[in-house]
C-alpha cells in the first residue's frame, strides 16, 4: 500500500501530470482545425485515452493518455498529497487554498463533462415553445394521431437504438420498425437516372424523390451532422409495409396503418421544458454606417402555468435568462431577423469555479504576497 | 552631480525628439491643415477627426502614415487626404500605392521604377523584397483585371489563397477606399459645389412641382422633370461611394445621428435649403479647388462653430484624438526604448553606474509617453484598455516595462533596464505591424461589448502574458550573458534566479486568476465555464507551464539553470497562446486571423528553441562561472 500511496502522492506525478496536460492541450488545440471544437474535445479531452487508429486496419491503439486520466490523475495526487505530504502551518495556507481551489476545478470541469446538456430553442416572432432541441442528437419519433380526440401520443427512440439492422418496436404500436441503414451524417439528392440501384430501396413519400448519400461525421462548430436512417415497417405477421427514407432534413411523414393515422419523422431530440417562451421581438442593431454588430436581442414573455409565473425578460449580449436551473443566451437568429436561436445550458457543476476563483485568487495573494514582503524587507535590511 | 550628465543628455535628446516629432505634425502651410483635420466625422462606427480617417486610409494603402510632397518633403497625411477629398484629379498622380508582389506588377505591366534603396535592397535581400509605389494614374488602366482577379480571390477562403491573391485583395481594397474617399464630400461632377447647392435649391419646388403633377396625371414640364431625375440619380451615386459621414444633428433626446453628404439633396427637397454644415463643406472645397487659403481657413473655422452649434462634445472629442494622432506616443516610446537599449549596452562595455541610471531614466520617461498613450486611447474609445491584438501588443508591452522598472528599483543590476527596452519596442513593433489594416479604435463587437469583463479578464490575463515574456527575456540573457560573457558570478546568478522566480510567481497568480475569471464571463454570458476553445486552451497552458516551473523548484529538480531554460520556453508557450492561438482561425476568440505572421512566430519559437539548446552545453564550457 506504501508504494501506492507515494507513489500517488509524489511531486514528480504532480509534473508528470502538469507535462502531458500541456501536451495533450496543445495536440487538441491544433486538432480542433480538423475535428473541431466539439469532435476534438470528445476525443482528447473527455476520453480516457487518445486512440490512434492504424490506417487501413480496424485497429486503434492508445498513444496519450486523455483528459480523464490525467485530470483525475492529478486530483487523486491533490488528495493524498494534503494527507501525506502536507505539513500544515500558518505559513502554508496560502498553498492550502491553492490547492482547494485547483481541486474545486478539476471536480467542476469533471462534473460538467458529465451532466452539462446544451439545446436549442428556436422561436419565431410571435410563436410560443416549450422544448428545446439538442443539435448532437436525434431521434425517431412516431406519433398516432388517433390516440384522443385531443391529444396525439408520442413515441420516442432515442438515437442510440437506431443502428443499420436493428429492429425498435414498442408494445403500444401494432407494428415494429427496422433500421435498414442508419447514417451519421448525409448528402440530399434527389433522384435520376444516375441514382445507384442500391439507393432506391424507400418506396414511401419522399423517399421516392430522393435519396441519401452517407458522408464522414463533422465534429466543428458551423455544421451540423444529417442523421439519416431508412427504415422498414413491418405489422405483427412480418408483412412489409413499407420502406421511408427518415433525415433530419426532411419534415414529418404521414402514413395510415390499419385504419389509423401515423406520421414519422427523425428529428433533434427535444427536451420539453414545464414552462414555455414566446418570442416578442428580436432586434439585432449594428454600428452606425458599419456592419459591426452592436447588440443582439429577444424579447421574450417567460409563462409557467404551473407556479402560475408571467414575466417579460430581455435577454441580450451577456445577459442571459437564468430559470429552473437553466440559462438561456442569445446564440443566433435566422437571415431574416425573424427568429431567434436560444442556447438553452444546464450545468449543474457552474458554481464550483466561483469558489475556485475566490481561493486561488486569495490563496496566491497570500503565498506570494508573504513572500514578496519578506524578500523586499530582507533587501531593504541589507542596503 | 557629474555622475548625472549622461542621464541628463539622453533625456535631454529623447524629450528634444519628442518635440521636433510634435511640431512635424502641423505642415507650414498657407491652408490650415490642422485645423481642418479636427473636423469630426463618421466612420467605422465612430466619430473621429478627419486626421485619423487621413492616417488610417493612408497607412492600409501606402503602409505608412506621412506622404512625399511633390518637391520629396514629408507631410503628413491630412494634406493628402484633403486633396484626394476635394481635386481627386490632382491626388491621383501621388504613387501611393504599395506593391510588392512581382506577379501583380507583371500582370498589370507596371514599370520598375529605378530608385537607390531599392537597389540597395534588392541587392541585399534578392528582387522579391523590393517595393514601388504607384499612382492611381498608373492603375486606373487595370482596374478592370484587378476587380476581376480580386473577385476570383474573394470567392476562396483566405487559407486557400496564394500569395498573389491575397496581394491582389488588398490593392484592391486600397483602391475601392481611395475612390470612395475621393467621392465622399462631392462627387466632382461640377466644379463649385456651394453654386450647386444654391441652383439645387432655387430649383428644387420647380423639380418638386414636376414630380408631384406627373404622379397626379397632371400636366408637368418634362425639362424640370427630367433634370430632377438625373440630379437624383447622381446623388444616389454619390451616396453609395461615398467613404464616411460628413452631416451630423442631434436629436431631442440628445442623441447624434449622421449622414453622408449626399443628404444635402433630401434637405434641400425638404426644407428648401441645405444645413449649414453641408454649406460650409461646400464652401471648403470651392475654396480648396480655387486654391484660396484664406477662404478655406475661414470657411473651416466656421464649419466648426456649424458643429459646436449642434454639439461642442463634437471637436472637443475629435481634439483630444487629434492631439494623440500628434503625439504619436508608441512610436516616440518605442524611440526611447532604443535609445535606452543602447544605453544599457554601453553600461555593459563601460561606465557601468552613469550609463545605466542614463537608460533607467529614459525607461521612466517611455514608460510616461506608453501610459499616456494607453490613457489616451481609453478616452478616445470608452473601453478598458485592451480590445484587440493591436492594443494586447501594447499593453503586454507596458506590463512587462512595468515590471521591469519594479525589478531595477530593487536589483539595480541594469537587467531591468534591458527586459524593459526590449520588451517595450519590441511590443510596440509587433503592435505597429498589427495596425496596418486601419483603424485600431475599433467598435467591440457584440459578445465583447462589456466593460466590467474587459477590465477585469482581458486585462489581468494580459498582464499575466507581460510577466511571462518577462520571465523568459531574463532567462534569455541570463543564459547568453553566462555562455558569452565572464560578467555573471556566484551573486548576480543568484539575484537572477530570484528575479525570474518572483516574476513567474506574478506570472502565475494573473493568468491563473484571469483565465479563471475568463471563464466565469463565459459563464455570465453563455452558461459555460469552460469550452476548449483555442484561446482558453491557450491561456491554460500559460497557467500550466508556469505552474510545473514553480513545483520543479519546489522540488528540486531543477537549480539555476533549468529555471532559466524552463523561463526560456514559457516564451514560447506564451507566443503561441497570445498569436498561434489566433491562427488558428476558430473559435470565439478568434478576432485577429493573420498568416504571415506566422513565420515570425516560428522564428522567435525557434530562437528561443536555440538558446535552451545553448543552455544544455555544460557549465564547465561557460565563460561564466554560475
Amino acid at each position: 500500500m506504501k508504494p501506492f500511496i507515494k507513489f500517488f502522492s509524489s511531486l514528480e506525478l504532480v509534473i508528470a501530470c502538469m507535462v502531458l496536460g500541456l501536451v495533450l492541450v496543445f495536440v487538441g488545440t491544433i486538432d480542433q482545425v480538423n475535428l473541431g471544437i466539439h469532435g476534438a474535445t470528445e476525443r482528447y479531452f473527455y476520453s480516457f485515452f487518445v486512440m490512434w487508429k492504424i490506417p487501413n486496419s480496424e485497429i486503434s491503439i492508445p498513444y496519450l493518455p486523455g483528459g480523464y486520466t490525467v485530470g483525475i490523475t492529478l486530483l487523486v495526487n491533490l488528495i493524498t498529497g494534503l494527507f501525506v505530504r502536507f505539513r500544515y502551518s500558518w505559513k502554508k495556507t496560502g498553498v492550502l487554498m491553492i490547492h482547494f481551489g485547483v481541486i474545486s476545478l478539476l471536480i467542476g470541469e469533471l462534473v460538467s463533462s458529465m451532466m452539462q446538456v446544451d439545446s436549442n430553442m428556436a422561436i419565431d416572432e410571435g410563436a410560443t415553445v416549450n422544448y428545446s432541441e439538442d443539435r448532437t442528437l436525434s431521434e425517431l419519433v412516431v406519433i398516432d394521431h388517433s390516440h384522443s380526440a385531443t391529444t396525439d401520443r408520442v413515441y420516442a427512440f432515442p438515437k442510440a437504438m437506431l443502428k443499420t439492422n436493428h429492429d425498435v418496436k414498442h408494445d403500444d404500436l401494432p407494428f415494429s420498425i427496422s433500421i435498414n441503414q442508419f447514417m451519421t451524417n448525409s448528402v440530399i439528392q434527389r433522384r435520376d437516372e444516375n441514382t445507384p440501384a442500391k439507393s432506391l430501396i424507400a418506396n414511401k413519400d419522399i423517399g421516392l424523390d430522393y435519396y441519401a448519400i452517407e458522408t464522414p461525421k463533422t465534429g466543428k462548430m458551423d455544421e451540423i451532422n444529417r442523421n439519416t436512417a431508412i427504415l422498414t415497417i413491418f405489422d405483427s405477421m412480418g408483412n412489409v409495409a413499407g420502406t421511408w427514407l427518415t433525415s433530419l432534413a426532411f419534415p414529418s411523414q404521414e402514413f395510415s396503418f390499419e385504419g389509423k393515422d401515423y406520421s414519422l419523422q427523425l428529428r433533434n431530440k427535444r427536451y420539453y421544458h414545464p414552462f414555455e417562451i414566446k418570442l416578442i421581438d428580436f432586434s439585432f442593431d449594428r454600428y452606425l454606417g458599419t456592419n459591426i454588430p452592436m447588440n443582439y436581442s429577444s424579447m421574450i414573455e417567460l409563462t409557467n402555468q404551473e407556479r402560475g409565473e408571467k414575466r417579460e425578460f430581455l435577454i441580450y449580449m451577456n445577459h442571459p435568462l437564468r430559470y429552473n436551473g437553466l440559462t438561456f443566451f442569445q446564440s443566433s437568429f435566422t437571415p431574416d431577423e425573424l427568429t431567434t436561436i436560444l442556447q438553452v445550458v444546464s450545468n449543474p457543476g457552474r458554481y464550483l469555479p466561483y469558489i475556485s476563483c475566490i481561493l486561488i485568487f486569495v490563496g496566491l495573494t497570500v503565498q506570494f504576497g508573504t513572500g514578496l514582503i519578506t524578500f523586499i524587507g530582507r533587501r531593504l535590511k541589507k542596503s | 552631480m557629474k555622475k548625472r550628465i549622461p542621464a541628463i543628455i539622453a533625456l535631454a535628446i529623447f524629450l528634444g525628439y519628442f518635440a521636433s516629432n510634435y511640431s512635424k505634425q502641423s505642415p507650414r502651410t498657407e491652408i490650415d491643415y490642422t485645423a481642418f483635420g479636427k473636423t469630426t466625422v463618421h466612420l467605422n462606427g465612430r466619430a473621429q477627426p478627419l486626421d485619423s480617417v487621413a492616417r488610417n486610409a493612408l497607412l492600409s494603402i501606402q503602409y505608412k502614415r506621412t506622404i512625399r510632397d511633390e518637391d520629396g518633403k514629408k507631410a503628413p497625411a491630412i494634406v493628402w487626404l484633403t486633396q484626394l477629398l476635394m481635386s481627386p484629379d490632382l491626388a491621383h498622380d501621388r504613387p501611393i500605392f504599395k506593391i510588392t508582389d512581382e506577379d501583380i506588377r507583371s500582370l498589370l505591366q507596371l514599370p520598375r521604377k529605378p530608385s537607390k534603396r531599392n537597389g540597395m535592397l534588392i541587392a541585399l535581400l534578392g528582387p522579391g523584397s523590393a517595393h514601388f509605389y504607384y499612382s492611381f494614374r498608373e492603375l486606373a488602366p487595370s482596374l478592370k483585371t484587378i476587380s476581376e482577379q480580386a473577385k476570383q480571390a474573394g470567392e476562396l477562403e483566405d487559407a486557400q489563397r496564394s500569395r498573389f491573391q491575397k496581394a491582389v485583395l488588398q490593392l484592391a481594397r486600397g483602391l475601392s477606399t481611395y475612390t470612395s474617399l475621393s467621392q465622399t464630400l462631392h462627387h466632382g461632377q461640377v466644379a463649385s459645389f456651394s453654386q450647386e447647392l444654391k441652383d439645387l435649391e432655387s430649383f428644387a419646388p420647380a423639380g418638386i412641382d414636376a414630380v408631384n403633377k406627373r404622379q397626379l396625371g397632371q400636366e408637368f414640364d418634362e425639362n424640370d422633370f427630367n433634370k430632377i431625375m438625373n440630379i437624383g440619380y447622381l446623388y444616389q451615386g454619390f451616396e453609395q461611394s461615398a467613404h464616411f459621414l460628413s452631416l451630423p444633428s442631434k436629436s431631442e433626446s440628445g442623441e447624434f445621428s449622421w449622414e453622408k453628404m449626399s443628404f444635402a439633396l433630401s434637405q434641400i427637397l425638404q426644407t428648401g435649403q441645405a444645413s449649414e454644415v453641408a454649406r460650409s463643406y461646400a464652401s471648403i472645397v470651392d475654396a480648396y479647388r480655387n486654391e484660396d487659403a484664406t477662404a478655406f481657413n475661414e470657411k473651416v473655422r466656421a464649419l466648426h462653430a456649424d458643429l459646436n452649434a449642434i454639439d461642442p462634445s463634437l471637436l472637443s472629442h475629435s481634439g483630444v484624438e487629434l492631439t494623440f494622432n500628434f503625439l504619436e506616443p508608441f512610436y516616440i516610446a518605442a524611440v526611447g526604448y532604443v535609445m535606452a537599449f543602447i544605453a544599457v549596452i554601453i553600461s555593459w562595455i563601460r561606465s557601468p553606474q552613469r550609463m545605466n541610471q542614463a537608460a533607467y531614466w529614459l525607461v521612466i520617461a517611455c514608460a510616461i509617453i506608453h501610459t499616456i498613450g494607453l490613457l489616451f486611447r481609453i478616452y478616445i474609445i470608452g473601453y478598458a484598455p485592451v480590445i484587440n491584438l493591436y492594443s494586447s501588443a501594447i499593453f503586454v508591452g507596458w506590463g512587462a516595462v512595468l515590471l521591469s522598472l519594479g525589478l531595477e528599483k530593487v536589483f539595480k543590476n541594469s537587467i531591468g533596464n534591458a527586459t524593459a527596452s526590449i520588451i517595450g519596442f519590441s511590443t510596440l513593433l509587433v503592435a505597429h505591424h498589427l495596425s496596418a489594416d486601419g483603424d485600431t479604435l475599433e467598435m467591440l463587437r457584440a459578445v465583447l461589448d462589456n466593460n466590467f469583463w474587459l477590465a477585469t479578464h482581458v486585462t489581468i490575463i494580459t498582464l499575466g502574458y507581460s510577466a511571462t515574456f518577462l520571465a523568459g527575456c531574463i532567462g534569455f540573457i541570463f543564459i547568453l550573458m553566462s555562455i558569452f560573457s565572464n560578467r555573471i558570478d556566484k551573486k548576480s546568478s543568484r539575484a537572477f534566479a530570484s528575479m525570474v522566480y518572483g516574476i513567474v510567481c506574478f506570472a502565475m497568480l494573473f493568468s491563473f486568476v484571469g483565465t479563471i475569471l475568463g471563464g466565469i464571463w463565459a459563464d455570465q454570458s453563455w452558461g459555460r465555464f469552460w469550452g476548449w476553445d483555442p484561446k482558453e486552451n491557450g491561456a491554460l497552458l500559460i497557467v500550466i507551464w508556469n505552474a510545473i516551473i514553480l513545483h520543479a523548484r519546489l522540488g528540486g529538480f531543477v537549480r539555476t539553470r533549468g529555471i532559466m531554460a524552463m523561463a526560456i520556453f514559457g516564451n514560447v508557450v506564451f507566443s503561441w497562446s497570445w498569436f498561434g492561438t489566433n491562427m488558428l482561425g476558430i473559435g470565439l476568440h478568434a478576432y485577429g486571423f493573420m498568416d504571415e505572421a506566422f513565420v515570425y512566430l516560428a522564428l522567435f519559437a525557434g530562437v528561443n528553441a536555440l538558446v535552451i539548446a545553448l543552455a544544455a552545453i555544460p557549465t564547465r564550457f561557460w565563460k561564466s562561472q554560475i
